[in-house]
């Protein structure tokens, strides 16, 4: 498949354009609708972190680049300007805690990294954070 | 977004249309947060018109929960997609909440 990017201001307004983005350019990619769903949904959690949490509601890019893997995966490179953050060290969330007793922050890490095959990040040549969501073709 | 809200039994039942996420929740929290300090703890969540839901979603929904459930209320959820319920489970929050297949067996679990 050929690569595909989209530049957008980082605003929550935008979270529809990027799922939208997401769905139109992985058609020609074997994936089930169900695995679709969950990458849209991994895709809008990160790119509402960096929203959030890495720009912090100030303007700045996102920039989102649809690529296939070597491996015939899929990888959904999410970058952007905010100051350096890697999400992957995150550690998972402790599920066996009362409610009240868990902490909120890193419920959305958790869910990309279940919701993908494979989480990684990198500083780009820009200086800027890169985090890929790696998706795998369905066997089938 | 647009919300119907009702009543059954004493029991507010809110009705959601669309994501309950980052850009739809506040809306949400708005409306469950007034019904609360009107005096309504008993509520019900019928997420059947809810495409969408995300961890900013839950963080809303698990607070109003806490809070319900101080007050000797709760919240339960009915008609989830599979794909709602899968949020829930992979977050944990199927520990917390009492998800149910429908309005109705919902009400009857109060």
């Amino acid at each position: 498949m050929k690569n595909s990017v989209l530049e957008i201001p980082a605003d929550l307004n935008n979270l529809e354009v990027v799922r939208d983005f997401v769905r139109e350019q992985v058609t020609d990619f074997a994936l089930s609708e169900e695995a679709l769903e969950d990458l849209i949904l991994a895709v809008n959690e990160a790119a509402t972190n960096v929203i959030v949490h890495g720009y912090r509601y100030k303007p700045g890019m996102i920039q989102i680049e649809i690529k296939g893997g070597l491996d015939d995966s899929l990888h959904v490179c999410i970058r952007d300007q905010a100051p350096l953050f890697d999400p992957t060290n995150i550690p998972p969330p402790d599920l066996s805690l009362p409610l009240e007793k868990r902490p909120f922050g890193g419920m959305g890490v958790h869910l990309i990294k279940t919701l993908t095959d494979e989480v990684k990040y990198c500083i780009t040549s820009q200086g800027g954070n890169e985090l890929t969501l790696v998706k795998k073709q369905r066997e089938d | 977004m647009k919300i119907t809200e009702s009543t059954q039994d004493n029991i507010r039942i809110f009705r959601p249309q669309g994501r309950v996420d980052s850009e739809g929740a506040v809306d949400l929290e708005i409306t469950l947060q007034e019904a609360f300090e009107a005096g309504s703890h008993h509520m019900i969540l019928d997420l059947s018109q809810v495409t969408y839901i995300n961890s900013a979603g839950l963080r809303i929904l698990a607070a109003r929960l806490t809070q319900n459930q101080g007050s000797g209320g709760d919240l339960l959820v009915a008609s989830p997609s599979q794909k709602i319920r899968r949020v829930f489970q992979i977050i944990g929050f199927d520990r917390f909440f009492r998800l149910f297949d429908s309005v109705e067996s919902a009400v009857q679990a109060f």
